[in-house]
């Protein structure tokens, strides 16, 4: 149990600096997969934290991450000029060596990649960035849940439904 | 077809060897491991956040603090100027419509009749140190001996210190009746006194002046238009406003100067007043009234 004073404050500016370094990066992502890279989330970021700071005295440490995702995202949403999601992806060399090679796969290289792209980016948001923070990030699902502030059981129907449309649209195996 | 439980255990990474094992023979494996393959391609670029820039964040905060004041001094700006305004004076305004005539008293009892379609506007508050009305249309006054009193019209003005005179402005036309006093009437860079008794009249066509009235107040007072050498559109506008009627006219000058009059009480009968001298016929249709010129057909 921390002392009263440290727990309730977050205006010092160590402990605030602690708090960008562990936070940001889960922030940074969640807005990457919900929102895409052409939405900046590298600005709604550094914004949200310094909304953060601005509120410093009012909001507690373990109130701090709901705070931020809320933030963030109402920003996100008020942006009039909001960009459709889009997501990048780094263009690739075709992969001679890789199991991509399952028959299964009619389309491969370039042109699957965007059939994968048109379909992320046909999910709902939520499904979205709930699906790719676990299996491109590797977050556990009680992870996910503590991030996203939801049940652990809407990640998994979150994850579970994403990937039973991607089965759909990709080719059934 | 893999149960939901099952494929939700491998995407947790919870399985044990032996699930594992079993489970990679699966259709369901394949496509994930494959789909995973390819998702690595979507994946965030790199963010390292390094460390806050609080500078940056506290300046727009300062900012917003040095725009609090500002923004409360420019409300409360906004609360005193609106009602400043709204309690500032403004003018009066006074209007008739047509068949319609109005008298009333100026704030020093100066008396002002109103004929049809006129507007009056003049401030109460700057009435004491400026008697000023703004006319369109026409009307009398009986203006209350003091200061200097200014009748401004569109054509010109009239300035007077205690008198009676009637005031006509009606598009380009422009007349001034002295009953009794003296006027000063001034259009352009023409000026002339008026003595009881005279007119001044500004048509189109020009100025003329002429010494005629006998009565104490106009003729319209008492329910009659008089005119003397008057374009004749001018005449059936007065008509018209005095009937509240529309004319139309076929085939007649309207250029043409008429002098005479027509009386407010019967329709009718105004209309031959102003009809038959110029040899004009007639049709009426309720408020609309066709003139025409009688040896045309």
């Amino acid at each position: 149990m921390k002392s009263p004073s440290e727990k309730d404050n977050i205006c010092n500016r160590t402990l605030f600096n602690q708090l960008f370094q562990k936070l940001a990066p889960d922030l940074y992502n969640f807005l990457y997969y919900k929102y895409g890279a052409d939405n900046n989330p590298e600005d709604l970021v550094q914004e949200a934290f310094a909304k953060l700071w601005d509120n410093c005295g009012k909001v507690t440490p373990d109130k701090a991450k709901s705070f931020l995702f809320t933030v963030a995202n109402n920003q996100m949403l008020n942006e009039l000029s909001k960009k459709k999601t889009v997501l990048n992806y780094k263009s690739q060399e075709p992969q001679k060596n890789s199991t991509n090679e399952s028959p299964e796969f009619v389309l491969e290289g370039k042109e699957f990649q965007d059939k994968l792209k048109k379909a992320l980016e046909d999910l709902t948001e939520d499904q979205r960035v709930t699906f790719l923070m676990n299996r491109v990030e590797g977050k556990r699902h009680k992870e996910i849940a503590e991030i996203l502030g939801v049940s652990r059981k809407t990640v998994e129907k979150r994850i579970y439904t994403a990937l039973k449309i991607l089965q759909e649209k990709l080719g059934k195996i | 077809m893999e149960e939901k439980s099952t494929i939700l255990k491998y995407l947790n990474g919870e399985m044990t060897e032996k699930e594992l094992e079993a489970f990679k023979q699966t259709s369901e494996y394949r496509f994930i491991s494959s789909l995973d393959e390819e998702l690595d391609n979507f994946k965030a670029p790199e963010y390292n956040p390094g460390d806050f820039q609080f500078d940056k964040a506290e300046k727009k905060k300062s900012i917003v603090r040095f725009l609090k004041p500002a923004l409360q001094i420019a409300a409360v700006f906004l609360i005193v100027s609106s009602v400043v305004f709204y309690l500032m004076p403004r003018p009066t305004l006074l209007s008739t419509s047509n068949n319609e005539t109005l008298s009333f008293n100026l704030p020093d009892n100066s008396r002002v009749f109103m004929n049809a379609g006129t507007q009056i506007k003049y401030s109460k508050s700057d009435w004491d140190s400026e008697r000023l009305v703004d006319l369109s249309g026409e009307a009398f006054f009986e203006v209350e001996k003091g200061q200097k009193f200014t009748v401004q019209t569109e054509i010109g003005n009239v300035t007077v210190l205690g008198t009676s005179f009637n005031v006509t402005n009606r598009q380009d036309y422009f007349r001034v009746d002295c009953y009794e006093g003296k006027v000063l009437v001034e259009s352009g860079n023409q000026e002339i006194t008026l003595l009881p008794g005279e007119t001044a009249q500004w048509t189109i066509s020009g100025f003329n002046n002429w010494k005629e009235i006998l009565n104490v107040s106009p003729e319209w007072l008492k329910g009659k238009s008089t005119f003397r050498s008057t374009p004749y559109h001018l005449v059936l506008d007065e008509f018209e406003r005095q009937f509240d009627v529309s004319l139309r006219t076929k085939k007649i000058n309207k250029e043409r100067l008429f002098t005479g009059s027509f009386d407010h009480e019967h329709m009718e009968a105004a209309l031959r007043s102003i009809t038959v001298p110029f040899n004009i016929s007639y049709s009426i249709e309720g408020k609309k009234i066709l003139l025409f010129k009688q040896d045309s057909n």
